[in-house]
């Protein structure tokens, strides 16, 4: 409900937005974390990929990069990394919106696990 | 009926409107305890650091971006309240 000229009116959200003169904001979110893991990138994106096709079953998981794993047709996206001077570890890092809020904390926090 | 839906595929409940006013959003920051944030502003926006939290935001008119390194989520959902609470919501 929005009120202009004195007068309130019911509007959804977009049509209230642009009445009122406000463009959506969008939110992103990456977070990057350290994984202890020994393979080279391409087998460490392998088993992340495989990790998130088992955990997310209904849900698209593809390699639409060298190193990088999608989820849901780029609704999260995971970037796999070299660390400079370290063989053990790789930099995992995962890209989502707010509008995929919940797809995209489930699979940083996947991430957390691949070490343990 | 009540209408269920994909967990993954939920639209959130509310949407954020308009812009971020610099000097309000690092005002909040150092309320919540961010005062180690750093501002740089650029052509289009801004870029604040808190090296504290290993965790960048980025800013442009219509676009914010939050980045946080090797933390367990904490810095990000804080960050997050902050800057939406420095934004229209409905």
């Amino acid at each position: 409900m929005i009120m202009k000229d004195n007068k309130l009116k019911i509007v959804d959200v977009q049509s209230a937005a642009k009445e009122l003169d406000l463009p959506r904001h969008i939110m992103q979110f990456t977070e990057t974390v350290n994984v202890r893991e020994l393979g080279t990138l391409s087998r460490v994106t392998d088993k992340i990929a495989n990790l998130l096709k088992a955990r997310l079953p209904d849900v698209s998981v593809e390699l639409p990069a060298e190193n990088e794993v999608s989820v849901d047709n780029s609704r999260v996206i995971v970037k796999v990394g070299q660390i400079p001077k370290n063989d053990t570890a790789k930099e995992v890092s995962v890209t989502w919106s707010i509008d995929d809020d919940e797809l995209g904390a489930f699979v940083f926090a996947l991430m957390g696990t691949l070490s343990k | 009926s009540m209408d269920l839906c994909d967990p993954w595929k939920c639209p959130p409940s509310k949407y954020a409107w308009g812009s971020l006013d610099s000097s309000i959003v690092m005002q909040k920051l150092l309320q919540e305890g961010f005062t180690q944030a750093k501002i740089q502003h650029n052509a289009t926006g801004f870029i604040i650091t808190i090296p504290s939290d290993n965790a960048t935001v980025t800013v442009e008119p219509n676009s914010t971006h939050i980045v946080c390194t090797g933390g367990d989520g904490a810095a990000r959902l804080k960050l997050r309240r902050i800057l939406i609470s420095c934004l229209t919501e409905f």
